[in-house]
């Protein structure tokens, strides 16, 4: 019984890694806190939802349609907001700020636009694979395929590819990675446009799960905010596979209680870390010295 | 006045202070050279408090500080100057030495509240020191100015004002002479000189310009590598084959 | 004539509320997300007080101030240690608990059912139920907020707070204990939102957890980043200005469907603008950094 239940936490994990991967990519490359991740997630929700209800499109083509803008979206809202307050060097409250604010702006057009009801976008039952006891639908098992492809293709690229050393440059050392003469604005630029995508991705795949409505991106984006810290905001793996254990932490919270006070663990999970770990689960201690 | 026996400290891998020992004389001006990196401003930064020994002892008026946090030892009676000479640039001039003023009731919030008669009557002593203090160091008539607006230098008088607002009785000045122009720097000596005759003050600086080491410091001790490597009267250390090596090419 | 009242007393709420946000965010340099919760608690509080223990509402406000304040310390000792984003995440971490709590806890606070019924406060044997009554009340307390913080604004100890909010460490070496001032701002600060809290639930008479949401942290941080920081008047044009837009959409005739929305909208890109443009807000001293 409690298996099932670990079970829907992992597949649920899977896009709160996702969405976490995506913003610690960014959060590591720009150190801005984009609250406005949600907005970016809740918007190629929408963009699916338009694409498959009002044009004759099918799943795949609108998906990849929809991941393509959300990544424009992404970039868009660093190069105009992000990065001017940067360049003046005012740093992160103003910019956790301005994200605060185009997360309402673009919600409340979505609302405006859409309505404020959720949104189903596959009525009907969806097709369950059963393993003994187990039960899981194909979205589901979609999810975590998603999840692991994505995450091993993140893992190589930054290893291997030239952007990613890039990133991994920049998120080290920001200042030194300039010094030197590394491309810090094309890093931003490929960060906001990769998290933003693995953000949307996770967005659609929820979108034809569960239906969508215009306030899911702001718990998404403070599970991943938790993921992130709670794995170790530095290692960009931790992330995400913080995202599959806050999944599967919630799920076993529901088991034994109920799913009201779902919300409620993931930021006990936020405080504990922040207070007794700070550098996360995975990361080693460091000391902190003030100079 | 300052004694610190045996300080080690290391950050990762990198010995930062090895087995230091060092002792300062009150009433004296004592100086810390060598290179960059040789771990001088550790060392004050490990006096100051913000930082942690591994191990090691620091005795102030023969009282052990080490361990104790940052701003109790402030308040102990030991100042510091840092080597980005650090102002509050949004407040005036007068307001960066009233709040140098140690034991101000009106800082405390239920203070300020309810006794605002004592807390009127330390700030006017608190403004008519700050600015005598103001006029010690030169800065005269600058009192309602924001000092983001002073001259650098400027701003290292007034660094030196807040520093005599409260009787530290021990400086740390770190660099007090970097990025002074030249035609302040005798301004800044003189000061520093004052400071020790007539306010009875004792004087540790980090130095790298030479001829200020001569013209002001009583004792000199040489570190690298986190060592200290000699120690003595500045034309002594100064003299030495290891200083002159670490500094050519200076 | 009750309507423009009605507006007042919203203003004499959020201007509280904007004023103690802003010894945290403008003179401590703080950024806070939890400030609802503390008008959510405090509002709470007096509101159980009143209906659970028959008291007079006057006679609650110390409980609530006090509670609030307890509360503030709970919050601010483990999440003053950390820095910046991290401080600002520990206190969106509290709000949202708060928020849980006060959702899910139905046997006190009867969760989303809310708290009705909430009687008028009474003043000597004096009924304050109408609504120039309520604004009258309100008068009071905003006159009695904007004294004490006018007081701890220009005091030695806001002027510390500002010093220990634009370099930390300098302070730290001219002695002051720079926790504990934070410490204190965050408790002050919490206690008197408390006050708006009782206010607010009194003149509404019915309150539940949805009206101290994050994102109602949300709108006091606008109303401080607006009207501005680190000064009096600041927060003050800030509550006229933000609390008026909604009324002036409801003059265009934007559809009722459409209001909450649009107003919404234009507070996010209140935010946007004044962060890109004006950063210390319209008659602000700090600016954001």
């Amino acid at each position: 019984m409690v298996l099932q239940f670990i079970v829907n936490g992992i597949c649920a994990g899977a896009l709160f890694g996702l969405a976490a991967l995506g913003l610690s990519l960014i959060y590591n490359t720009t150190k801005v806190f984009h609250f406005a991740h949600g907005a970016v997630y809740t918007s190629a929700a929408y963009l699916l939802f338009f694409f498959l209800t009002k044009t004759s499109m099918g799943v795949i083509p609108g998906a990849i349609i929809s991941l393509t803008l959300a990544m424009l979206l992404g970039v868009l809202i660093d190069q105009v907001f992000y990065l001017p307050l940067a360049e003046k060097s005012a740093g992160g409250t103003a910019a956790i700020l301005t994200s605060l604010g185009l997360y309402t702006v673009a919600i409340n057009i979505i609302a405006l636009l859409f309505g404020n009801e959720t949104k189903i976008l596959r009525p009907g039952i969806e097709k369950t694979f059963e393993y003994g006891s187990i039960i899981v639908t194909r979205i589901q098992v979609m999810q975590v395929v998603a999840f692991l492809v994505l995450l091993l293709l993140t893992a190589l690229l930054l290893k291997f590819s030239r952007y990613g050393q890039l990133i991994r440059a920049v998120s080290d050392n920001g200042k030194l990675a300039e010094a030197l003469g590394l491309e810090t604005k094309k890093a931003r630029i490929v960060a906001f446009a990769y998290g933003s995508g693995l953000a949307a991705v996770a967005a659609c795949l929820s979108a034809l799960d569960v239906g969508l409505d215009p306030y899911i991106g702001m718990p998404v984006t403070l599970i991943a905010a938790v993921a992130m810290i709670f794995g170790g905001i530095r290692i960009f793996a931790a992330a995400a596979i913080g995202g599959v254990i806050i999944g599967v932490i919630q799920n076993l919270v529901v088991w034994q209680t109920s799913s009201k006070w779902q919300a409620a663990v993931t930021f006990v999970i936020l405080l504990v870390v922040l207070i007794f770990r700070p550098q996360g689960l995975l990361t080693p201690k460091k000391r902190l010295e003030e100079s | 006045m300052l004694e610190l026996n045996n300080i080690n400290k290391h950050f990762g891998g990198i010995k930062a202070v090895d087995d230091v020992s060092l002792y300062f004389t009150e009433g004296k001006i004592s100086a810390l050279i060598g290179p960059n990196g040789a771990g001088k401003t550790t060392v004050f930064n490990i006096i100051s408090g913000f930082i942690r020994p591994d191990s090691g002892e620091i005795l102030f008026k023969n009282k052990t500080i080490a361990g104790l946090p940052a701003w109790k030892i402030a308040g102990a009676g030991l100042g510091r100057m840092f080597q980005d000479n650090r102002v509050f640039g949004k407040l005036t001039c007068l307001e960066n030495v009233l709040l140098a003023k140690k034991g101000n009731p009106g800082e405390n919030p239920l203070g300020a509240f309810f006794s605002p008669g004592k807390v009127r009557d330390f700030e006017a002593g608190n403004i008519t020191d700050a600015k005598k203090w103001l006029d010690f160091v030169g800065l005269s008539g600058k009192a309602e100015i924001q000092a983001d607006n002073l001259s650098y230098g400027q701003q290292k008088l007034l660094a030196f004002a807040r520093l005599m607002a409260d009787g530290r009785e021990l400086l740390l000045l770190d660099e007090p002479t970097a990025g002074v122009n030249p035609a302040m720097i005798g301004q800044v000596l003189a000061l520093i000189k004052k400071i020790v005759k007539e306010a009875g003050k004792t004087v540790i600086i980090i130095e790298h310009n030479m001829s200020v080491i001569l013209e002001i410091a009583d004792f000199v001790y040489f570190m690298d590598d986190g060592r200290v490597e000699t120690f003595g009267a500045p034309k002594d250390v100064l003299a030495d084959e290891r200083v002159r090596e670490a500094y050519t090419g200076l | 004539m009750n309507y423009i009242l009605h507006i007042l007393i919203m203003i004499e709420i959020y201007l509280i509320l904007g004023l103690s946000l802003n010894l945290l965010m403008g003179y401590g340099g703080l950024f806070s997300l939890a400030q609802a919760a503390f008008y959510g608690v405090g509002a709470y509080i007096s509101a159980l007080m009143m209906i659970n223990l028959g008291m007079n509402f006057f006679f609650t406000l110390p409980f609530a101030i006090l509670g609030c304040m307890l509360l503030a310390l709970i919050v601010a000792l483990p999440s003053l240690r950390l820095k910046g984003d991290y401080f600002m995440l520990a206190t969106l971490s509290f709000q949202t608990l708060v928020f849980t709590i006060l959702y899910n806890w139905i046997p006190v606070t009867r969760g989303p059912y809310g708290i009705p019924g909430i009687p008028s406060p009474v003043l000597f044997g004096f009924k304050i139920g109408e609504v120039w009554q309520f604004f009258l009340l309100g008068l009071v307390f905003t006159a009695a907020a904007v004294y004490i913080f006018k007081k701890l604004y220009h005091s030695p100890y806001g002027r510390a707070l500002k010093a220990i909010r634009d370099d930390e460490l300098l302070a730290v070496s001219l002695g002051k204990n720079t926790t504990q001032f934070k410490v204190t701002a965050f408790v002050i600060s919490g206690g008197i939102a408390a006050l708006a809290g009782a206010l607010f639930a009194a003149y509404v008479s019915y309150i539940d957890p949805t009206s101290f949401t994050l994102d109602e942290s949300i709108f006091i941080v606008t109303i401080i980043v607006v009207g501005g920081t680190g000064n009096l008047k600041g927060p003050i044009i800030g509550a006229f200005i933000i609390l008026i837009i909604p009324e002036i959409l409801r003059f265009l005739h934007i559809p009722d469907t459409m209001a909450p929305n649009i107003r919404q909208i234009i507070y996010g890109a209140l935010i946007v603008l004044m962060m890109r443009l004006r950063p210390q807000g319209i008659l602000g001293d700090y600016k954001f950094e």
